[in-house]
């Protein structure tokens, strides 16, 4: 006889290679688990074997408790129960790129539908669904429950599910990593970021406006990673903030600085108070004083790894004009 | 250094300033926590790892930048000043 789920197991765990997930499922039954709320599963490396067959089995269970389901490396059909008889409270999937994605974007429309309890919702790679030729919805997909949001894919992917879904909610919290080939000049890099800022912070609920607190830009040399970081309120739900990260891979330094100059200035930056800068640096004074005359809120500003003449200057009272001015750290970085 | 005058200030809520892995020079440091024009908000200043021109020591700096009286004030890890000239007599407080 198969060996059965525990009746008292409430979190279920497996991480193994495909051939060892596939002799551990291929045992059991696939009896209901009445009190497993939630499952993390994890193919860590696929070799000879395809243990697809005997994951969907064990996923074909009954599962009415469960809330989590974490996926790695491995989707079910859409049709599996393990989607249609549980009520998720956090979702995380995440696909190889180039395995087949079951959901096509209506699909997991149709599906989120079904989830109005969805707080949490991370799809990495292969698992963000593609939208199709005829995909169009006229009326963003709005979750109901405070979301936090991230994706982690290509930019046609993430594009994609970001028209799908109404992420100018005031909950919601949104993480948004492309991966390291969508991007090799400024003008896509901006134009994606312009397309999503444009919807989170422009198509607003007239009486839920957003307001931006905090604004972190940091840029790593060694890793060529630029990151987005706002934070934000709504004015009538003050208790509640949200995020919005945008992080771009494999971005060159001068690609970096030219897209910093060109997308801050699309934040609302009217009512930030807290500004970092770390490790990228504009080259002209005029340009941190535009950006600082914005901020007029401002109250804490930190300053890391950057070109320190051209920002202290905007930041001096005095109107000097020090880009002809070669100052000693200036000289000393040249001659370096 | 050519100085033109003062400005309106730049970010007149401006409460705390932090410096990181920054190559500053002494006299700009000073610009830029000049109060009497501006900054009347800005108590405290946060210094880690920068590397100061100018000023000879830590004392010194700590000695300059207590001039503009703030109220928070933190040097954090080691400041560097390299043995060059110190430009000080270029600033002139209006």
């Amino acid at each position: 006889m198969d060996p059965k789920i525990p009746r008292r197991v409430r979190r279920l765990k497996f991480s193994g290679t495909s051939e060892q997930l596939t002799q551990f499922f291929g045992a059991f039954d696939s009896s209901p688990a009445s009190n497993v709320s939630s499952i993390r599963l994890q193919i860590s490396s696929y070799d000879d074997h395809e243990p697809e067959e005997h994951l969907a089995r064990f996923l074909s269970s009954s599962f009415p408790k469960l809330s989590q389901l974490d996926l790695e490396n491995f989707l079910p059909a859409c049709s599996s129960p393990i989607f249609t008889t549980s009520n998720f409270a956090s979702l995380k999937l995440s696909l190889p790129d180039g395995k087949k994605n079951p959901f096509t974007l209506s699909q997991f429309a149709q599906f989120l539908q079904r989830h109005p309890n969805l707080q949490e919702l991370d799809l990495s790679c292969g698992a963000i669904p593609l939208p199709g030729p005829s995909s169009c919805f006229s009326v963003p997909l709005v979750l109901p429950r405070s979301v936090n949001l991230r994706l982690h894919g290509t930019k046609t992917a993430i594009l994609g599910f970001v028209d799908l879904i109404d992420i100018s909610s005031s909950l919601l919290g949104v993480t948004l990593c492309f991966s390291n080939k969508d991007f090799f000049s400024v003008r896509p890099l901006v134009n994606t970021m312009k397309q999503i800022l444009v919807t989170y912070y422009k198509r607003q609920r007239p009486n839920h406006p957003r307001k931006v607190s905090r604004i972190k830009i940091s840029y790593n040399s060694e890793k060529r990673r630029l990151v987005f970081n706002s934070r934000s309120h709504s004015t009538h739900t003050s208790n509640h903030k949200s995020n919005l990260t945008f992080k771009f891979y494999g971005i060159g330094e001068q690609t970096g600085i030219m897209t910093v100059e060109e997308v801050f200035p699309l934040f609302p930056l009217d009512d930030v108070q807290e500004f970092t800068a770390k490790g990228w640096s504009a080259e002209e004074e005029y340009w941190y004083r535009g950006m600082f005359q914005k901020m007029k809120d401002l109250s804490h500003l930190r300053l890391e790894k950057v070109y320190a003449p051209s920002v202290l200057t905007a930041l001096s009272p005095h109107n000097r004009s020090t880009s002809k001015i070669v100052t000693r750290a200036t000289l000393i970085r040249l001659c370096a | 250094m050519r100085v033109d005058g003062p400005q309106p200030p730049i970010l007149p809520k401006l409460e705390s300033l932090t410096l990181s892995h920054l190559d500053i020079e002494d006299c700009e440091l000073l610009y830029v926590l000049e109060r009497r024009n501006h900054n009347a908000h800005l108590q405290k200043l946060v210094m880690e790892s920068c590397i100061v021109f100018g000023a000879k020591t830590q004392t010194e700096l700590m000695k300059l930048v207590g001039k503009v009286e703030l109220s928070d004030l933190r040097v954090l890890d080691e400041i560097v000043f390299p043995r060059v000239e110190s430009s000080l007599s270029e600033y002139e407080p209006n």
